[in-house]
Formats: structure tokens, sequence, C-alpha cells
């Protein structure tokens, strides 16, 4: 297998705060990579700095062995590279079938139509459970049907690689199976996906890799049951980055 | 189009087409014609502010450089009153949209609350502009037009159906503009304008498309005002209540709607001419003025024509129970 997605010595700051500190992996094609790490720890910073959301200030990011440092979010979108957000965020007061439509200007009309036909769009929502609702404007659903509808804009945007920013945060534990389930299929159909998530059931359970981020630098990776075990990433999670005062207070 | 909407726009249009043969009072006609340029002033508003959710309050800039535009080339030209002078409002309405890419290009850079500032910022500049450019304005003094050669009788009506046919392009153009994947882009910039960059919408470009749409189409309007009145002054073509009147019609009837605009203007210019014409003094209409704003934005917030599409749903939904 191959390196669809390669990070290379990435760091970025802001201010005095380095978010990322020569942060270097690879996503391999055809996987479902894990990103683990405590909060602050860089990991939504690498995704703003992938789709072009934030600008690194050094190190670089190949898609597929061609350099897409420091391209804008829309060709990062043109080019495979769809993401979702830890806050959900969709069009609130289009229908879900126009959410879906939205983007890829950058492509002919004839693709665009392709893309973004009826049949396509209505089979996407049919994927995620919501195809009854694909009048429905997408403010009125729920926190977690938003994160279905979330993931069927970016199947719609035909992506390579996905990124997927806590996918499972904050909803019920029936839809976590169920987005868990989605992934699964759509991995199975080709599309690589890299996934943060602070429920490392749903990570272990779903990614083959996973790497550990810590301070803006990778410290371990491998298979789930290999990283569960690393003494550096208990370490990571359960003691070395508190000061002295927190680790008074969780030891009260 | 459902076959009821079709109906409603062919019935309307008629009545439009009909009003100056039914009615002959030119203080009627006056009223009939302020409205219906307002109708495609206010559709022009809202064909960038309405869809794109930025609430552009200098459009008058527009208007301004339309109707200056109309009398410095009849000016130039020697043009005699008469009929031809409506074939440069199409002309006019280009020579704003040129306006408006610069204009627009910097406001552009600054967001919601900003961006409004500028737009306001940027219609004082141009208001002390038509003062002080004497060469191209004649500054206070104004720039008077050639006299159309028409009785008392029939004046309006030729200004009327010219402000007509403009309305029914900006209502055109809106519609168009709403159904397209361009207008799609627009309302996802509305919604959240980072997420739509992301998804590939290049902001900056389809942004600086609707607020030049906005300008052509507000710029027509100017000219054929400027025609209308026959003379242009700075405080008249550049009018910081035309500014807030395009806003609040679009506001009462619904922003990001094809008819919200019309509805607005239809309900609110004839009151205003009306209360213009008959106590003259325009400080009473601006007080009512400011009354109903109050209303809209405390009891429709969103405006006519998705309030009435809410409660539409409702007893709908409330039969099929």
């Amino acid at each position: 297998m191959t390196a669809l997605l390669e990070f290379q010595g990435v760091t970025k700051s802001f201010g005095g705060l380095r978010a990322l500190d020569g942060c270097s992996f690879e996503v391999e094609e055809g996987s479902i990579v894990g990103l683990i790490g405590p909060n602050g720890s860089g990991k939504t910073t690498m995704f703003n700095v992938v789709t072009g959301y934030e600008r690194a200030d050094a190190g670089s990011i190949l898609l597929a062995g061609n350099e897409i440092t420091g391209a804008s979010p829309g060709r990062i979108c043109e080019l495979g590279v769809g993401r979702t957000f830890q806050l959900t965020r969709v069009f609130a007061r289009l229908t879900l079938l126009e959410n879906l439509r939205v983007g890829r200007a950058g492509v002919p009309r004839a693709r665009r139509q392709e893309l973004f036909s009826d049949g396509r769009c209505m089979q996407l929502l049919d994927f995620v459970g919501l195809a009854e609702s694909a009048r429905v404007q997408a403010g009125t659903l729920s926190y977690g049907q938003r994160k279905l509808v979330e993931l069927a804009m970016i199947l719609a945007q035909d992506p390579r690689v996905v990124l997927l920013d806590e996918p499972a945060g904050g909803i019920n534990p029936l839809l976590i199976t169920q987005i868990g389930e989605r992934i699964r299929e759509l991995n199975r159909r080709g599309v690589t996906f890299l996934v943060v998530e602070h429920n490392m059931e749903f990570v272990m359970g779903l990614c083959d890799i996973v790497w550990v981020m810590e301070r803006g630098t990778v410290i371990a990776h491998g298979e789930p049951e290999q990283v569960r075990s690393d003494p550096r990433v208990l370490d990571a999670y359960l003691g070395g980055a508190l000061d002295e005062d927190e680790q008074e207070e969780a030891t009260r | 189009m459902k076959v009821a909407t079709r109906s409603v726009i062919v019935l309307a249009l008629a009545c439009a087409i009909a009003f100056p043969f039914v009615f002959r009072n030119p203080a009627t006609t006056s009223i009939a014609f302020f409205t219906v340029l307002y109708v495609a002033a206010a559709s022009a508003w809202n064909v960038f502010s309405g869809y794109s959710g930025y609430m552009a309050l200098g459009n008058a800039v527009f208007y301004g450089s339309g109707a200056y535009f109309i009398a410095n080339v009849t000016n130039h030209l020697n043009l005699s009153g008469g009929v031809g002078i409506f074939a440069w409002v199409p002309v006019a309405g280009l020579f704003s949209g040129i306006v408006a890419i610069p204009v627009g290009w910097l406001a552009l850079r600054t967001r919601r609350h900003t961006f409004v500032v500028i737009t306001i910022a940027i219609f004082f500049i141009f208001q002390l502009l038509a003062y002080n450019l004497q060469s191209v304005t004649n500054g206070s003094a104004g720039m008077q037009l050639p006299l159309p050669p028409w009785i008392a009788a029939t004046y309006n009506d030729y200004f009327y159906f010219a402000a007509l046919i403009a309305a029914v392009i900006a209502i055109l153009v809106s519609w168009l503009v709403r159904r397209s994947h361009f207008g799609l882009q627009l309302l996802a910039i509305r919604d959240d304008e980072d997420r739509a960059r992301g998804l590939g919408v290049h902001t900056e470009r389809v942004k600086l498309m609707a607020f030049v749409l906005s300008g052509v189409l507000t710029g027509m309007c100017g000219a054929i005002y400027a025609y209308y009145l026959g003379s242009v002054y700075p405080p008249f073509a550049f009018e910081a209540i035309f500014d807030l009147t395009v806003a609040l019609m679009a506001f009462l009837g619904g922003l990001g709607t094809v008819s919200g605009p019309v509805i607005g203007a239809l309900l609110i210019e004839p009151f205003q001419q009306y209360l213009t014409q008959q106590f003259t003094a325009a400080g009473l209409s601006l007080i009512l003025f400011g009354a109903l704003f109050l209303i809209v934005i405390g009891f429709l917030p969103q405006g006519i024509v998705p309030s009435a599409e809410a409660l539409l749903k409702r007893v709908k939904e409330a039969r099929t129970r």
C-alpha cells in the first residue's frame, strides 16, 4: 500500500504556542486511520492545515505524492480531500438536498450535474438514512442527524480521503453505531478515512492504524491493540502531561 | 413552476400593464411609477444582500452613478428628449456595474457588521464626490436632462413602462439566480461562508459577481429616475433614504425570496409616496417609516413571505392530520 496523505515535519504556531511541532505521519490509501491524543495536542490544527484553513509555518503535506501545502480550502476539496467539523457545520436554512449540492464550482458543469444529480443525492441521503427529510431545512434536524448530513455533504463531493473531526462526539450511541457502519461500508468501496475521536471504544473498533499525538507531535503509532498498551500513550493520557496542581486534583 | 404561481404572475403582470390605462390621474400614475421603480430597486438589492446575507446599505452609489451617467451622456451627445433616451438606461446600468467592481472588491474584504459600515462610508464618499467633482457632476448646481416632448396627461406613462420593464428584468434575474447553482452558493455563503469555501465555493468571486449584478440593476433604476426628474442633484442621486428603503422593503417582504422585495415595495412605496403628496413634509413619512421598521422587526422578523409560507405549511399539516 502507498501513502495517500503524507505529513512531513509540519509546524504551526499561534503566537507563542506551538500547536504543531514538526509533525510527521502518513495515511495509507484504502485504510481507516485514527488520530488520537489529549485535548490541545494539535489534532484539529492538523485538520485545519491539511484542508487549507490554516497555513503551515514549515513542513509539507502531500496528497498521492503531490504537494498540497498552502492550497486554498476549495482547491483541496476539489483535489478530493473532504472534511467534517468538530462542531458540525451544515447550511441551516438550505434543504438537505441543497446542502449536498453546494460547492464544486471549479469542475465542468457536466461533471457537476453528474455529481449533484437528484438520483445520486437521494442515494447519499438514503445511505445516511435521511432520504425522507430531503426537502427539510437542515437547521431543524437534531445534532446527530446533522452529523450524518455533513457526512453526506462530503460524500457528494466524491472524495478520495475523508477527514472526520469527532464523528461520534455528542450524539446518541445508536447513531454512533450507524456512523461507524457507514464509514466501514464506504471504506470497502475505496474511500480512505482519517478520524479524530475521543471515544476510544469507537476508534479502537473502527481503525486499522492509530496515530497518537501529544503537544503537536506524534508519539506513537500502530494497530489499536498495540497503541492501547503503549506506555507512552498511557502516560500522555493519564500522567505526564499534567502539572503538579492538576495531579493533586486528579488524585483527590 | 406550479400552475397557481404562474397564474398569479400572469395576473399581476396584466394588472401592472393595465394600470395606467385605468387610472389616468397624474398624481396616481406618479405613485405607480415610483412603486414599480422600487420593485426593481428592492429586487436588485435582494440579488446580492438578500441571498448572500451581506447587508449593503450603500446601493444608492449605483443609483446615483446611473443617474449621473445618463445625465452626462445626454448632455455630451446633445440628445433631445424622447423615448430614445431610454436606450441609454441599460448602458447606465453597465456603467454602475463597472463602478461596483472596485467598490465590491474593497467592501467585500470585510464581513457582516463591518461590511455594513463600509458600504455606508463608501456611499458618503460618493455623495461628497458628486458635490465636488465639478467637471462631471456640475457640483451642487446639478445637471439638467433633455425635456421629453410628452404632454402632462401621458408624461408619467412612458416612465412607468420603462420602470416596469426594469422591474420585470430585475425579478427575472432574481428568479434565475435563486434557482441556479450560483444562487445556491450565495445562500450557502449566507449560512456559513467558511464552510462554503471549504466545499470549493469560490466565495470571493461569487460575492463580487452578485454585488456587480445588483449594481447593474440598481444603476438602471437610477437612470430612469434621473430622466423622470429631468435633473440630477447630489442629494437626490446619492440619497441615504434610498439605501434604507430598498433594504426595508426586502426585510418586510422576506429576505432571500424572489417575491419578498416585490411585495415589500408594493406595500411601502405607495404609502410613502401618498404621505409625501398629502403632507409634503417628508419628515412625517420618515417617522411612520421608522415605526413600520420596528413593527417588522418585532412581529415579522423573517418577513411576510417566509412567515406566510410557514403558516400555510402549518395549516396544511393540520388538515392532513
